[in-house]
């Protein structure tokens, strides 16, 4: 049986949260919903915050990236936050490429860095 | 006029006594050992060549001396020539091994056996003594002896069947055990209970192909001791040619203290390791790292390692690089410092370099190293103040500054 | 003889199902804890297997295999290996298959190469036809 990840919305944007041991089925129901979501509310912004989890592993890493590719194709944008340190350095080492990921330290910084992305109308580089 | 029977006898006679010259010719020829016939009462009645050669005395000498002329004053006041001939007296055998006396008054280790040797009834007519000079061995056997006293080392020395054969003291120290509670038993009551039913196979891998060398190479080795406790140990074998087979010695060293040391020591260096790479906290939300001397990569990982950490607990938006104190910066160093700036921005942290120097930034770039977000200054004062204006920048709704910023970064 | 002694304890985990991921990386985890390796080295281990049973899942036949879990001591050094293990189809070019971006199945080809970036030794024993062993050692700093 696989767990169930919420979908927070305050005002126009949307928080995911993904925390703990999670399956594969759960993380691939976590992309449909998401995109879903998106495209029912019209969020402009989503966070989504992996300061619960403990490895990611390149399937994870390849299904956040999809999410956040697929947020943006919405007209929306997506900012991935709490990324642990010990996460960060080993997706380094295994070589998922993550570059284009706009990343913050927290739930704050991330929603500062999704007003500026939608602000600036596109990437900072 | 001899009876027939008589002459019978007279033959038997001359038959017995040729055997006896025969034999006495026979003891005569064995010159390495020294055979003495004593009569009951422990005289010398024959005194064979090997005698002459051994004590430097004659037969004319010797014949009708008590036994005891041979032993040294301390053992004649000790009373040990009439021990041994009781002994031998009464168990019909008695092994002897002592100091003797030569003619010339010098010294020789004497080992053989004293019989007794007995008429039809039982009584004991005299003895026999059959002695060599074991000097040379007694002498090997004693050095051997103060060797293994005097190891530093426990050493354990083991039959093929697994059995104990010798210990020293200090094994019985560094065990608990005494000597008797050790000979004859199986070496494996000295190894932890867990290792201890694989212990007979390596160890008859031992003897099928006895060379010496240390036990276990590369393991960490344990023994435990008669109170059940274990302690780390090092252990060299080598073989022992014996007339009695091969058998093995084991030289066991205790290293609770060098292993102690050895934490000790590495405990030393990380903390050195970490004192060189400290993580300074220079402004709320940026912290900076001055990497001093040369990186290998144990000290590379380590300060990725507690960058990445620092930056999460403090929460950290801005990290400096500065690499001016490190003397060369060759592609380990360059691919890992920039892992380390992925990591960070995976985080959602900036990273600045500074202190690169030209050949290093032709470097990086000729590695073909993706540069992405990097943005590198000079000096550190300069990294500082870039520093200083993203923080700001970013706390304000200073959207169109950071991008200026932004856009005036890069290597 | 050998030159590292296990301990005694040797965990398997059965790989017949996505849900079985969850379970190798806990034992893994658990097993690098008790090793003594420091958090990165955890994740870093525990994430190689995560890889590697994941291609388990994907290339063996029917998706089955198995991963045994242990504590290794060499001299000072303490660690925590694992051996994974399929009857599958075997890999036909090993060295091709640890080169960063090769896949047969078009994924990004980084499960054997970023495993073994992870790793302090990695080995991979395979042919055509007689299964996969991939064994993975992560050594306490
Ligand atoms: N257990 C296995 N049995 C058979 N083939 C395997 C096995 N593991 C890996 N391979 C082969 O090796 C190739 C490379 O594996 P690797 O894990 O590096 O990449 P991938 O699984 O294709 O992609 P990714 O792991 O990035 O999703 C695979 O495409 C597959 O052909
Ligand atoms: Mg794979």
């Amino acid at each position: 049986m696989s767990q169930i990840v919420p979908i927070l919305r305050i005002g126009d944007t949307l928080l995911v949260s993904l925390q703990g041991e999670l399956d594969d089925t759960a993380v691939i129901r976590v992309e449909d919903q998401l995109t879903r979501e998106v495209a029912r509310t019209g969020a402009t912004g989503t966070l989504i915050d992996v300061s619960g989890l403990s490895v990611v592993d390149s399937f994870i890493a390849r299904v956040i990236a999809r999410i956040v590719g697929m947020t943006r194709l919405l007209g929306s944008e997506a900012v991935v936050v709490g990324i642990q340190p010990a996460v960060a350095i080993t997706l380094v080492e295994l070589g998922v490429p993550m570059g284009h990921l706009d990343t913050a330290l927290n739930a704050e910084q991330g929603l500062t860095l999704l007003r500026r992305l939608r602000a600036n109308g596109h990437r900072a580089g | 006029m001899p009876t027939p029977r008589n002459g019978n006898r007279t033959a038997a006679d001359r038959a017995a006594a040729d055997r006896l010259r025969g034999l006495e010719a026979m003891l005569d020829a064995i010159a390495d050992y020294a055979v003495i016939t004593l009569d009951a009462e422990g005289r010398v009645a024959r005194w064979s060549r090997g005698a002459e050669a051994l004590t430097g005395h004659a037969p004319a000498e010797a014949i009708g001396q008590p036994a005891a002329m041979l032993r040294t004053a301390e053992d004649r006041d000790a009373g040990l020539p009439e021990r041994d001939l009781a002994s031998a007296r009464a168990t019909g055998r008695c092994e002897v091994e002592g100091w003797r006396l030569r003619g010339d008054g010098r010294r020789y280790w004497a080992r053989g056996v004293l019989t007794a040797m007995r008429d039809g009834q039982g009584r004991v007519t005299g003895f026999v003594e059959v002695t060599h000079d074991a000097t040379a061995a007694m002498r090997a056997e004693t050095m051997f002896r103060g060797l293994l006293e005097s190891a530093p080392d426990a050493i354990v020395i083991v039959e093929e069947s697994g059995r104990i054969a010798l210990v020293n003291r200090k094994t019985e120290e560094l065990f608990g055990y005494g000597r008797a509670q050790l000979i004859g038993h199986d070496v494996e009551v000295l190894v932890p209970e867990r290792f201890r039913a694989q212990h007979p196979a390596l160890r008859n891998g031992f003897f099928a192909a006895a060379r010496a060398r240390p036990m276990g190479a590369g393991l960490e080795l344990f023994a435990v001791r008669r109170d059940g406790s274990e302690f780390p140990v090092e252990i060299s074998l080598s073989p022992l040619e014996t007339d009695s087979g091969i058998l093995v010695s084991a030289a066991i060293r205790d290293v609770t203290e060098r292993r102690d040391q050895l934490r000790q020591l590495r405990r030393q260096r990380d903390e050195i390791l970490e004192l060189s790479t400290p993580v300074i906290q220079v402004w709320d939300k940026v912290l900076a790292l001055p990497i001093i001397g040369t990186l290998d990569s144990n000290r590379a990982a380590r300060l990725t390692e507690s960058l990445l950490e620092k930056i999460a607990e403090r929460q950290a938006e801005v990290i400096i690089l500065d690499i001016s104190g490190v003397p060369t910066i060759d592609t380990m160093v360059a691919q890992h410092l920039l892992k380390t700036v992925q990591a960070a921005t995976l985080m959602g942290a900036v990273s600045i370099m500074s202190g690169v120097r030209p050949e290093t930034a032709q470097a990086m770039v000729h590695l073909g190293i993706d540069i992405g977000h990097l943005r590198s200054r000079s000096t550190l004062r300069d990294a500082l103040q870039l520093a200083l204006q993203i923080v700001r920048d970013r706390a304000g709704d200073g959207s169109r500054a950071e991008r200026t910023v932004t856009g005036e970064g890069g290597l | 003889m050998a030159t590292e002694l296990a301990e005694p304890r040797a965990l398997v985990v059965r790989i017949t199902a996505e849900a079985d991921l969850i379970l190798v990386r806990q034992t893994l985890r658990s097993e690098a804890i008790a090793a003594g390796l420091g958090l990165v080295d955890q994740t870093k281990v525990v994430t190689a297997g995560s890889e590697l049973a994941r291609n388990i899942l994907t290339y063996a036949t029917g998706g089955r295999g198995d991963v045994r879990i242990e504590q290794v001591h060499a001299g000072e050094r303490r660690g925590v290996r694992a051996t994974f293990h399929d009857d599958g189809p075997g890999i036909e070019d090993i060295e091709l298959a640890m080169r960063d971006g090769f896949s047969t199945r078009g994924s990004l080809g980084l499960g054997l190469p970023g495993s073994k970036r992870l790793v302090d030794e990695m080995t991979v024993t395979s042919a055509r036809g007689t299964g996969t062993t991939v064994v993975i050692v992560k050594w306490k700093r």
